[in-house]
């Protein structure tokens, strides 16, 4: 499989899980975790090329697809939030967990500031509280940082040196 | 790509996301799209500065057109008033001309006529050109006409308002004259000049030098009593006649308002006198 296809396809899984976070069985917090989120801030923090940013527009488009009533407004604010985090990470060179959580929660928090900006013209309902934005960003922040913590753990990596380790043995 | 060709592109996909959007909102007072009431209220303010400058321009051109009617209005009005104004000064003229004809023939019989002004006059061949004025009667050919104290002459020729007149003193006009008292009957001739010749007297006539002669109607053309002439010079001839020379009462050189007589007819003046 292409490394493109691959990444679609996966992002595509992450908007499905996404979805299946909203339905009500499960915890109405749980809503407020962005998924997609790793996949616009990974990129500028793993250092990979630039045209990784437009990455964030299929992404929107596809959350507008699941999530939101007209499509475009999604496309916006995906893109806004990693342009954010592009800009951000071009002036700070810190790497590790925390500007991980930062990078989701800073995201978070534009991503919901420019839906609603672009919500305000067209007149419709769905604004955000600023309670719902924090936790959001929170949530947000702690499911970015864990999922650097996962990379940095390389657990691939670690089961076969066990393997390895067990057959020397 | 730099960051700013990424910044503008991005903002140009904000832009079709956004117009993209709002293509998708029902919302407004129409009922339409967000973004057709977007265009609406984008196309809405050229179109009416438009209408309003059309407007605005229909206006002045009409204003314009009006104003430059009203121009031509005033001018023609204007001329129609200095037109106005001469025709009264003329007409004023005309009046005091008339009045001053009236005083001269206030010692002649009661007659009724038409008044006309005098335009043009040539002397060498005794002829007048008069203006009856706008309203006048019918005036008919041989029509006396008096003016300046007498008899200036008749009507040969009738053009519209204007009337040409033989003067008494043309050289083939001639008029029955009489006597005050009705004795001595003769025929007063033009002469081309400034005299008239008195024919037809005989010598046991008892007349003198500065008698007036008056019409004695005879000729069928004038009223009988109206003064003609002023005897100047009287003289024996070897003839039947005598040889004299009368000057006209009324001046053809001189007159300006003359008097168009309506009941010209001796025989119905004579008539109306025996009865």
């Amino acid at each position: 499989m292409k490394k493109g296809l691959k990444v679609f396809a996966l992002v595509a899984v992450t908007l499905i899980v996404q979805r299946l976070l909203g339905h009500p069985r499960i915890l109405p917090l749980a809503t407020a975790f962005l998924l997609p989120m790793p996949w616009i801030i990974g990129p500028p923090l793993l250092g990979f090329d630039r045209r990784w940013y437009w990455l964030s527009f299929p992404i929107g488009l596809g959350w507008d697809l699941f999530f939101e009533p007209i499509v475009g407004i999604g496309a916006i604010a995906w893109s806004a939030a990693a342009l954010m985090i592009w800009t951000g990470t071009s002036i700070a060179a810190e790497r590790r967990t925390c500007a991980w959580f930062a990078a989701g929660a800073g995201g978070a928090v534009v991503f919901w500031l420019i839906r609603s900006i672009c919500f305000l013209p067209l007149d419709l309902p769905g604004t955000p509280t600023w309670s719902w934005i924090g936790i959001s960003a929170l949530l947000t922040g702690v499911w970015c940082a864990a999922v650097h913590t996962v990379m940095v753990l390389d657990l691939p990596a670690r089961w076969r040196q066990r393997q390895a380790r067990r057959l020397r043995l | 790509m730099t960051r700013r060709t990424l910044l503008f592109r991005t903002l140009v996909l904000w832009a079709f996301f956004e117009i993209i959007a709002a293509a998708q909102v029902r919302g407004g007072p129409s009922g339409g799209t967000i973004l057709s009431s977007w265009v609406r209220a984008l196309i809405t303010p050229p179109i009416t500065a438009v209408e309003g400058m059309t407007h605005s321009m229909n206006n002045f051109v009409a204003g314009f057109r009006s104003s430059r009617a009203l121009a031509w209005e005033n001018q023609r009005l204007t001329n129609e008033m200095e037109t106005l104004k001469n025709r009264n000064a003329t007409l004023l003229t005309d009046l005091q001309a008339t009045l001053q004809a009236a005083e001269n023939l206030r010692d002649l019989p009661l007659f009724s006529g038409t008044p006309a002004r005098c335009l043009y006059r040539d002397v060498g061949r005794g002829l007048l050109l008069v203006s009856l004025g706008p309203g006048a009667p019918t005036i008919d050919r041989d029509t006396p006409v008096l003016g300046g104290g007498g008899v200036v002459g008749r009507v040969i020729r009738i053009e519209n308002q204007d009337c040409w007149i033989e003067s008494l003193t043309h050289a083939a006009a001639a008029i029955a004259v009489t006597t005050s008292d009705g004795l001595t009957h003769g025929l007063a001739e033009g002469t081309g000049g400034p005299t008239l010749e008195i024919r037809f007297v005989s010598h046991r006539a008892s007349l003198t030098v500065g008698q007036e002669l008056v019409t004695s109607g005879a000729d069928g053309i004038y009223l009988p009593g109206f003064p003609v002439a002023t005897i100047t010079s009287i003289r024996e001839s070897d003839g039947p006649f005598l040889e004299i020379t009368a000057h006209p009462v009324a001046d053809p050189t001189t007159v300006q308002s003359v008097w168009l007589l309506h009941d010209h007819n001796p025989t119905e003046g004579i008539a109306q006198e025996d009865s």
